[in-house]
């Protein structure tokens, strides 16, 4: 390889290399799908860091993500001002964290952030009754849905708070064997 | 111990003998000046509240363990960023009302970040990188961290010999960059990646699993021929330059593979052990034996650890892969991007869901006259079943006796058709392989199964059988009649049945596909649209492939690769219509069987996968729909693993082993021609290397321990003692999970009651100034480290339904106030 690109210095490279689970040329090429995103915000030169930041609404409309019932939230999970508007950085973070390699713990701090709609640090009832009908597209009757999340919370809740905390939530990831292959965007 | 007077611990439960003080934070904070800081604060003009705390304020921190041990350093690095993600978030307002100034909080944070920075610091650069990946902060901090610590890292060595440091550096660098670099050149020529986004993308990750395992088998035969070619093809060529076989070429042998293929390499029988004019002496039989030795060994050592580690992940552990919050929680897949697939997998869950209330809602108590009818079909059944596979064994095996009459009695042996004729053999396998299943699904469909888990269980058991014993039954003729009947070279003679089998099943997987998804397409479209769609079977495909793979192998079992593979493969399947769930073994066994007697099998197998590979594909796409249950892909590999490695492995190993010990090689052809077994070839290389004394210490290993029984009773002895200790091992594992689950139910208990108390008082000294502010529900967000490894609090109780703050004020804050109360009061006084 070893063209000379103009996007990022070197250092920024190295950078980005070393705190995410992404190689130098998947970064160039994330940085062409984030100047896709908003061609006329996005600059191409990033070598004095701009501070540029795109909607939320540009987006969730990536291939990627947009027949994901929990786009929102995993946009909101991973920008910083909770909104949604995602700087390069949160972006490349974003799918460093969706990527094949990312250890099981990471995803399961941010599965957390996800599905906890009302940000409390705790997955309540509320939490997965949005959860459950983003993934039904509202089908079931509501006692239904009461029934399913009281049985999800009697089954995952270890200390009797009647919510799940991130523990609780952790220790269902890891009997979950399928987790790492399930919770993973591919770009 | 607290002045919050816990009261006696009568809410205390279980065994309270283990709970060290340090596992509340709260003690040593107030243990260090008793009830002085609790005394009201009667600041009239002062809105904050003020803490009297000492300077040391480690004391309330969380870090418990040493610093700089890497697990423990690094989950609680992730519990730091934690801490930060979870504190600032909008939660300024909130913050005063507690009275706390953004700066604390901020100092807090910086202090941490300090540490985090010093433990980085003494980790080795491949391991900080690592710990640094997995904080789950956001970029920029990730940035600031790495920037400072490399700074401290430079700084620290600049102090040492420049010179020395800057090498190692930029060796270091480079290295690195060399690493990186030969990672995405490997990513570079990743054969199809595209298609599989695409495929993962449309059918889900069970389906993708598929073609990931087809991928990998594919460079698993590319290695195997490598190997094969290397050791044992090449230098046969390089001997037997000179000669060019007898009988022409005509296009038959594409698929009968005898012919004009009977004596090239392609067979045992075109190996040979002459040795050239030269110097150059090329022993073909050891290489030969101890080549496909070492695959047997690698695979067989490679199955064990797979399914060994295999169990441990998805059954000792998971208990859960059933229950609603799993699927609620874990099961979407996150990596399909197609509308219709996503719209598909939201009502297969909704049904899911569904089939679940309503067995919640049912009893399950039948009447015995019940219960006895279903015993009766079930055992009616099984007795259909054993009956079919027992019925199409003694078929095939009667065809192969005929089969060797037809060539005792041929007088030519090179007329076309009675070359055809022996395809009969493989296309009545085959068939037998792809109708008899069927059978078996319809059957389960007449019984009825509580559990649909133990349905597939059960057709899988009963197609392995199956499969088991059509290829036993086969071996049987091969190594009884075959060896003793056949007037020329047997082990060609095999081989060429084993790959007339392998092509055979090639075609008969084309048209599988075709009749599997195509017509059925067709008709589910077309003609009975109450069918549907068929869901792309994965089960069946995966088995085919795997068959057929068996059928290329035979003493080379690179079995870990299989089981790898299987390991990849198996993942997603769980379709309620595995109609040939199994040709798994019989499929596995034939394939490693396959090459001992033709070296070049993989070679066959990797046109054949590369082109399988096009084929389902395209089927795929224009015919099949995404599987409607999804999950539980885990627990089947591992059955899948444990499945290849008790039938098949330990049959093939043991068929190996007969014909290694006990079989005559033929006396005309092949490397190991004239000798009384094919292990005299190393009996004889023993006795020879016995002349010379610098290996006599081999000599006397295989005299004395390969060839006596005793060292190997002792072996079996010492393994099963250890087999035993690990085993109460297990038991006294087992027994401690149970108690730090109960010991983790009583400590979110504690905790919830000690913050509750010290809310308590701290809303009793508050109340003449923030009346308006103590009101405000207040969730306790625990981010410190117990043994226990929790981060997040507890509230206890009900939960206030008014509106929550932004942020949760975490029990580091009731300390933060704490301390500053205890700050306002040392002033005071």
């Amino acid at each position: 390889m070893g063209n000379k690109q103009t996007i990022f210095t070197d250092e920024q490279l190295d950078a980005y290399q070393d705190c995410t689970f992404f190689t130098r040329k998947e970064i160039l090429r994330l940085h062409g799908r984030y100047h896709e995103l908003a061609p006329h915000l996005v600059p191409m030169d990033y070598t004095n860091d701009p501070d540029v930041k795109v909607p939320l609404a540009l987006i969730v409309n990536m291939p990627e993500l947009k027949e994901n019932p929990f786009r929102n939230r995993i946009v909101e999970s991973f920008s910083e001002d909770g909104e949604g508007n995602l700087s390069f950085n949160e972006f490349v973070d974003m799918f460093s964290v969706l990527s094949e390699t990312a250890p099981r713990e990471l995803k399961a701090i941010y599965a957390f952030k996800i599905y906890d709609f009302n940000t409390d640090n705790f997955i309540c009832m509320e939490d997965l009754e949005k959860t459950l009908n983003r993934l039904t597209k509202e089908e079931l009757t509501p006692e239904e849905v009461k029934l399913v999340c009281e049985k999800s919370i009697e089954e995952a809740d270890l200390d009797g708070d009647s919510k799940l905390s991130f523990a609780d939530f952790e220790n269902m990831i890891s009997r979950a064997p399928d987790f790492l292959s399930t919770f993973h965007i591919r770009i | 111990m607290l002045p919050l007077h816990v009261g006696g611990g009568d809410w205390l439960r279980g065994q309270g003998s283990w709970r060290s003080p340090d596992s509340i934070p709260m003690v040593p904070l107030s243990s260090q000046y008793g009830n002085r800081a609790w005394q009201l604060n009667h600041e009239p003009d002062n809105s904050q509240i003020r803490i009297n705390l000492p300077k040391d304020s480690s004391t309330f921190r969380h870090e418990e363990q040493p610093p700089g041990t890497l697990r423990m350093g690094v989950t609680s690095m992730r519990r730091r960023g934690t801490l930060k993600t979870g504190l600032l978030p909008g939660g300024n307002v909130a913050l005063e009302k507690i009275g706390l100034t953004e700066e604390d909080v901020r100092d807090e944070i910086m202090s941490e970040e300090q540490d985090l920075v010093k433990e980085l610091v003494t980790m080795s650069t491949r391991e900080c990188i690592q710990a640094i990946r997995d904080l789950p902060m956001c970029m920029e901090d990730k940035k600031n961290i790495r920037n400072q610590v490399l700074a401290s890292k430079s700084s620290k060595k600049g102090f040492l010999l420049t010179c020395s440091a800057d090498c190692s550096e930029q060796i270091s660098l480079s290295l690195r960059r060399c690493g990186v670099g030969l990672s995405s050149a490997r990513q570079a020529v990743r054969l199809w990646q595209g298609t599989m986004k695409e495929i993962g993308g449309r059918f889900g990750t069970s389906v993708l699993s598929y073609f990931s395992f087809l991928k990998w088998l594919l460079m698993f035969n590319t290695i195997s021929f490598l190997v094969n070619f290397g050791f044992i093809t090449i230098p046969q060529l390089v001997q037997t330059s000179g000669r060019s076989p007898d009988v022409r070429f005509t296009g038959l042998e594409l698929i009968t593979g005898a012919g004009y293929f009977n004596q090239t390499v392609m067979y045992y029988g075109g190996y040979i052990n002459g040795t050239k004019d030269s110097d150059f002496k090329y022993n073909m039989q050891l290489a030969y034996f101890f080549t496909i030795a070492a695959y047997l060994v690698l695979c067989g050592v490679s199955l064990i650890y797979s399914m060994a580690r295999s169990f441990r992940r998805n059954f000792v552990l998971s208990d859960l892969s059933s229950g609603s919050a799993w699927r609620l929680l874990c099961s979407w897949d996150f990596s399909m991007v197609n509308e219709r697939a996503v719209r598909q997998r939201k009502n297969n869950l909704r049904v899911q869901l569904k089939e679940s209330l309503s067995e919640m809602m049912q009893t399950n108590f039948l009447p015995v006259s019940e219960r006895m009818k279903q015993l009766g079909i079930h055992l009616c059944t099984w007795v259909v079943s054993a009956g079919l596979a027992a019925g199409s064994c003694a078929a095939i095996y009667y065809l192969c006796q005929y089969n060797l009459q037809q060539i005792k009695v041929s007088q030519n042996p090179g007329n076309l058709k009675e070359e055809a004729s022996t395809l009969l053999l493989p296309f009545v396998v085959s068939l037998f392989n792809l109708v008899i299943p069927l059978l078996y699904s319809l059957l389960s469909k007449v019984e009825n199964y509580s559990n649909p888990r133990f349905q597939i269980y059960v057709i899988i058991l009963r197609n392995v059988f199956l499969k088991m014993s059509i290829l036993s039954i086969l071996c049987f003729h091969w190594v009884n009649n075959v060896t003793t009947n056949v007037p020329m070279c047997w082990e060609s003679y095999v081989g060429q049945d084993l790959y007339r089998l392998v092509i055979v099943n090639f075609f008969f997987s084309i048209f599988g596909s075709f009749f599997g998804e195509f017509l059925r397409r067709i008709i589910g479209t077309r003609c009975m649209p109450s069918i549907g769609i068929p869901e792309f079977d994965i089960a069946t495909n995966v088995l085919d492939l795997i068959y057929a793979q068996t059928l290329t192998w035979y003493l080379s079992s690179n079995y870990a690769s299989v089981c790898i593979h299987v390991y990849l493969i198996t993942f997603g399947i769980f379709t309620i219509r595995l109609f040939t769930s199994s040709h798994i073994c019989p499929l596995f066994f034939l394939f490693r069987i396959g090459i001992y007697f033709s070296p070049l099998l993989p070679l066959i197998q990797m046109i054949k996968l590369f082109l399988l590979f096009y084929l389902k594909k395209v089927s795929l796409n224009r015919n099949c729909q995404p599987p409607r249950r999804s999950g539980r892909a885990a627990q089947m590999q591992t059955i899948y693993i444990a499945l290849l490695f008790f039938p098949s492995f330990v049959g093939a190993l043991s068929l190996v082993a007969y014909t290694v010990w006990c079989l005559t090689p033929s006396d005309s052809c092949g490397p190991f021609q004239g000798l009384n077994t094919t292990f005299e070839a190393v009996s004889l290389w023993m006795e020879d290397t016995a002349i010379i004394s610098e290996f006599s210490w081999a000599v006397w290993i295989y005299s004395h321990m390969i060839k006596s029984e005793l060292f190997f009773f002792l072996l079996a002895l010492i393994f099963l003692v250890l087999i035993y200790f690990f085993w109460q091992i297990t038991q006294g594992r087992k027994m401690l999970i149970i108690l730090l689950k109960e010991q983790i139910i009583n400590e979110g208990k504690d905790k919830a009651f000690l913050l509750e108390k010290l809310r308590t008082f701290q809303n009793l000294s508050l109340v003449p100034y923030h009346a308006e502010n103590v009101h405000g529900p207040q969730y306790f967000e625990r981010t410190y480290q117990t043994e226990s490894d929790y981060s997040e609090g507890y509230q206890r109780g009900a939960c206030p339904e008014e509106d929550t703050p932004p942020f949760a004020s975490s029990a580091l804050m009731q300390a933060m106030m704490a301390r500053r109360q205890a700050e306002e009061e040392d002033e005071e006084y």
